[in-house]
């Protein structure tokens, strides 16, 4: 790793397995294995996105980060202090570092609350001096207007719905914030006013980023390095320019190669991937992406590649990778 | 027999109105287009466009209701549809058109097997006997590309993952060897690599049946990937209409301009030009042009008369004064 | 707020219930004032008197106004629909959000003691609290208001478990908000329009068992004026004068009917759903 990086958050070994059907009476319980044995880190002032396809397991990563889901095993450094070793109380004084931002902006506000009870909330819970100064610093920062205070979130477009769920986010002087999908449910055209926005704040506030977007297109504008995960697993994690200018991973290339691109001249070759993503429950063994890889050998149907750092900055999990380097 | 001079679809000035408590809106207004035998014809909106209402209102699958109105023309080989008895558009429905719906699992019926539920459409609408009908059904699946098709078809939709309903539900729409296809949205829940699979799908079964195809989104990477002719709705109206190469490359309404630019591209770093304001709210409209007042291009003239969709060029029209005969009129007046 | 009202005027039938019931409460307090007689004081000389020009309503066996009686009986109705049903609101939301927020062995525990309560029939249950308590005005308004306990819980219950995984509770919690301020601010204000229904409903519920376990001698003191006693002392009079039974009859009928369409109006009009139809 590069020394001029500061680690701001540190992630080993983080696995999640939840089980189905669990209940006094039946023996046979189902695990989906979420996460696993994900270790990354995240440098201070960075965006690093993660990207993947449902069930990839990266909505679950942010939650497991911020402690919103308990993890079953591993740890997530949080300048220097274990999360997830935390008690109850440290864990509450430490949350005023690390945020997030919702996807849904129509679910994650509390349909029952003004603008500025909502933003006002986390400043009372941590107690804040000066509520009413900071409370209108935030809607000036993220653009909404002073007099919609008292509207309650349905007389609002999703946009600016998703500009108060940002400034309650930012309210307590966050310096990580993980955003899950922030812009998937918003319409193309305010999409980017938000993308704006959040890169605005990123320069104001020095706040560090982990964007979680199964659109390529927007995680590759606003990350500087980009993590894909398939199943459980990070299979690439390098920064956004290599990894669209040379995509290792077979899985990278093809979800690449898969965007739709809004040009119709734009000719390319796809790389077609059969089938569907296995379902989690019972991954794969070996390399989980064998079942749909053009490349796949029978090593990869054995043995679990390791993501190694095949360049500077360029981590890679494949057995095909791996062999071409000696 | 499909009638070689008339179009497949012709839809003319289709608008269709509900009344509310807050009053009266027109979700489409004055919607015209046509889609030929094996055209794709994409529908690109926003939320609120009117872009699903529009394939909802061709169906008939609104105006049933008395606060719910449908006005215009909606030729289908030359027959108006909004004139037939609800009898006659049944027989049309799944037959002659078909629907894919952009969220597959509420379009299959949880209690029956997949198969069973293609089979339906032959069994109805062409009389075919259990066995051919069964029959069939196994041939469509098998034809959207679902590996051992026998087997699939006794199973249920909770037993496909998201990609394989979404190819039943194809394959449902394709039973009845419809001439128009209507895809509301049919990639959007789906992954990018299988959308990947689904877009390729479409595109073959387009050039093997030679359906005209009307695909509504709006996600304009999959315009790009699929349609031959495109129309951008704002607010009910379509803006523009023209040859998806012409759309892309030569773009004149400035909200299909702003929508463009403001898409991040692969590779390109530079800020992002969004477009500024809010979505328009139907309740409350002008009667100028909806965009107006999101518009870096405004006169005076925008915010008083919605200019009409004018050709400028081939093919390609564009209600906007900035272009055409429009254009001479805001310069005189 | 404005939206319901709004929403509940339309539906006239509803609203008319609403006068109704706005009509009983400004009878019960005014009733001091405006009754033409005391409804205590026995005229011996007219007993069982048909209605007439100054007994609109006739009088009882003791020669009693029925008018003013049943004039006086709402305040004992009212006292018995609100006591109870506050007590029942009051204890079943807090039972009903414990168990749902919080799950697990809580949920399991609490939800049985109302499965249990909700088994008996609601009027012989309150008998054998009655019976254990004793009868009297206070022990009535408990012995109802324990009755109705588990809906609440029930509604309260289910309304939290349909928000508790809610998005916008876990951005709350994702900002360190506690547990009961989760509870209090986010799912209480949420959970409140199937509650309120409830209330209304089990205000009409409360006046019948109230009407009824007087009737059968277990709640107030038989002078007292009350829809129910005056039902339970007319039994033996019905045959000859009719009077007597009819009007207290019709007051619970009416009162009861109302309660029950303001909450079928109340319901239609808090529903969310129905927000965006019409």
């Amino acid at each position: 790793m590069l020394t001029n990086h500061e680690e701001l958050v540190r992630v080993e070994n983080l696995t999640k397995h939840f089980s189905l059907g669990g209940s006094y009476f039946t023996k046979n319980k189902e695990t989906i294995r979420a996460v696993e044995d994900l270790s990354f880190s995240v440098y201070k002032g960075e965006t690093l996105g993660i990207v993947g396809e449902s069930g990839c397991g990266k909505s679950t990563t942010g939650r497991l980060l911020l402690r919103l889901m308990e993890a079953t095993s591993g740890s997530v450094f949080f300048e220097g202090d274990n999360i997830l070793d935390l008690s109850k109380e440290e864990l509450r004084a430490k949350r005023q570092d690390f945020q997030m931002i919702f996807q849904d902006p129509y679910a994650s506000l509390n349909p029952r609350m003004t603008v500025e009870e909502l933003i006002s909330e986390p400043l009372r819970t941590y107690k804040v001096k000066d509520r009413k100064d900071r409370l209108l610093k935030l809607v000036d920062a993220v653009g909404i207007p002073k007099d919609y205070l008292t509207r309650y979130p349905h007389e609002f477009s999703g946009g600016q719905r998703q500009r108060i769920g940002i400034a309650r986010s930012l309210a307590l002087n966050p310096k990580f914030i993980v955003a899950d999908e922030p812009v998937a449910a918003l319409d193309v055209s305010i999409q980017a006013q938000i993308i704006n926005l959040m890169k605005d704040l990123q320069d104001e506030f020095d706040l560090t980023y982990l964007f979680i977007a199964h659109d390529l297109s927007v995680i590759e504008y606003i990350s500087d390095r980009i993590a894909v995960m398939y199943l459980g697993s990070i299979v690439e994690l390098t920064t956004s320019d290599r990894l669209y200018e040379n995509p290792l991973h077979p899985y990278t290339q093809a979800l690449i190669s898969a965007i739709p691109i809004p040009d119709p001249s734009f000719l390319r070759e796809k790389i077609k991937l059969n089938g569907d993503i296995p379902s989690p429950m019972n991954p794969p063994a070996g390399c989980k992406f064998h079942t749909r890889c053009p490349l796949a050998k029978d090593i990869c149907k054995q043995i679990v590649p390791q993501l190694i750092e095949v360049e500077p900055e360029h981590f890679v999990a494949c057995h095909i990778v791996e062999e071409s380097l000696i | 027999m499909p009638d070689v001079k008339k179009p497949l679809l012709e839809v003319k000035s289709l608008t269709t109105s509900f009344r509310t408590d807050r009053g009266v809106v027109r979700p489409v207004d004055d919607v015209s287009f046509t889609i030929e035998y094996g055209q794709i014809l994409g529908i690109v909106g926003e939320s609120g466009s009117g872009k699903s209402m529009t394939s909802q209102s061709i169906l008939r699958l609104v105006g049933n209701r008395k606060s719910e109105k449908v006005a215009g023309e909606v030729l289908f080989e030359g027959q108006n549809l909004l004139e037939l008895k609800e009898k006659q558009m049944q027989k049309i429905r799944g037959k002659e058109i078909s629907l894919i719906a952009q969220d597959p699992m509420t379009s299959l019926n949880p209690v029956y097997s997949v198969g069973n539920q293609i089979a339906e459409v032959p069994f109805i609408h062409e009389k075919s006997s259990k066995k051919n009908s069964w029959e069939k059904a196994v041939a469509m699946i098998k034809r959207v590309g679902i590996p051992s098709a026998e087997v699939r078809a006794t199973q249920y939709p909770h037993e496909f993952s998201g990609g394989m309903r979404q190819r039943g539900v194809i394959a449902m729409a394709l039973a009845g060897n419809p001439k128009l296809l209507i895809a509301d949205e049919p990639t959007t829940a789906l992954d990018v690599t299988i959308q990947a699979q689904i877009l390729e799908l479409i595109r073959d079964l387009r050039d093997e049946t030679g359906a005209g195809i009307m695909l509504i989104t709006h996600d304009l990477g999959v315009v790009a990937e699929l349609c031959d002719q495109v129309a951008v709705m704002y607010a009910g109206k379509i803006v523009e209409k023209a040859p998806v190469e012409d759309l892309f490359s030569e773009p004149k309404h400035p909200y299909t301009k702003g929508l463009l630019a403001s898409l991040p591209k692969l590779g390109d770093k530079a800020r992002l030009t969004p477009i500024p304001g809010q979505p328009p709210n139907l309740h409350h409209l002008s009667t100028g042009c909806a965009f107006a007042d999101r518009c870096p291009f405004v006169m005076d003239v925008c915010k008083v008369v919605h200019p009409n969709l004018q050709e400028d060029g081939p093919e390609h029209e564009v209600a906007c004064y900035l272009y055409g005969e429009e254009e001479r009129h805001a310069n005189e007046s | 707020m404005k939206e319901t009202w709004r929403r509940f005027k339309k539906n006239r039938f509803a609203f008319v219930g609403f006068l109704f019931i706005a009509l009983i409460l400004v009878v019960a307090i005014l009733a001091k004032w405006i009754v033409p007689f005391d409804p205590y004081y026995m005229d011996t000389n007219s007993t069982l008197t048909a209605p007439n020009s100054e007994h609109w309503f006739g009088t009882d066996q003791f020669g009693r106004d029925i008018f003013s009686r049943i004039l006086y009986g709402t305040q004992i109705s009212l006292k018995v629909g609100l006591i109870a049903v506050g007590f029942s609101l009051f204890f079943g939301t807090i039972i009903g959000i414990v168990a749902g927020y919080f799950g697990g062995k809580i949920d399991q525990i609490l939800s049985r003691i109302t499965d249990v309560l909700f088994s008996f029939p609601d009027i012989l249950l309150a008998l054998v609290i009655m019976a254990i308590l004793g009868p009297s005005l206070t022990n009535l308004m408990i012995a109802i208001g324990i009755v109705y306990t588990p809906i609440f819980a029930r509604i309260a219950r289910g309304a939290v478990l349909n928000i508790r995984d809610s998005l916008y509770i876990e951005a709350a919690r994702s900002m360190g908000v506690n547990s009961f301020q989760i509870m209090l601010r986010h799912i209480l204000p949420n959970s409140l329009a199937p509650l309120i229904v409830q209330v209304t409903l089990s205000f009409a519920f409360a006046i019948l068992a109230e009407a009824a376990l007087s009737f059968l001698g277990l709640g107030v003191s038989p002078d007292t004026p009350s829809w129910g006693i005056m039902l339970s002392e007319a039994k033996d009079w019905m045959e000859i004068s009719w009077w007597t039974a009819i009007f207290p009859g019709i007051a619970i009928t009416l009162a009861v009917l109302s309660f029950n369409i303001m909450g079928d109006g109340l319901r239609d009009a808090l529903d969310p759903r129905l927000k965006n139809e019409r």
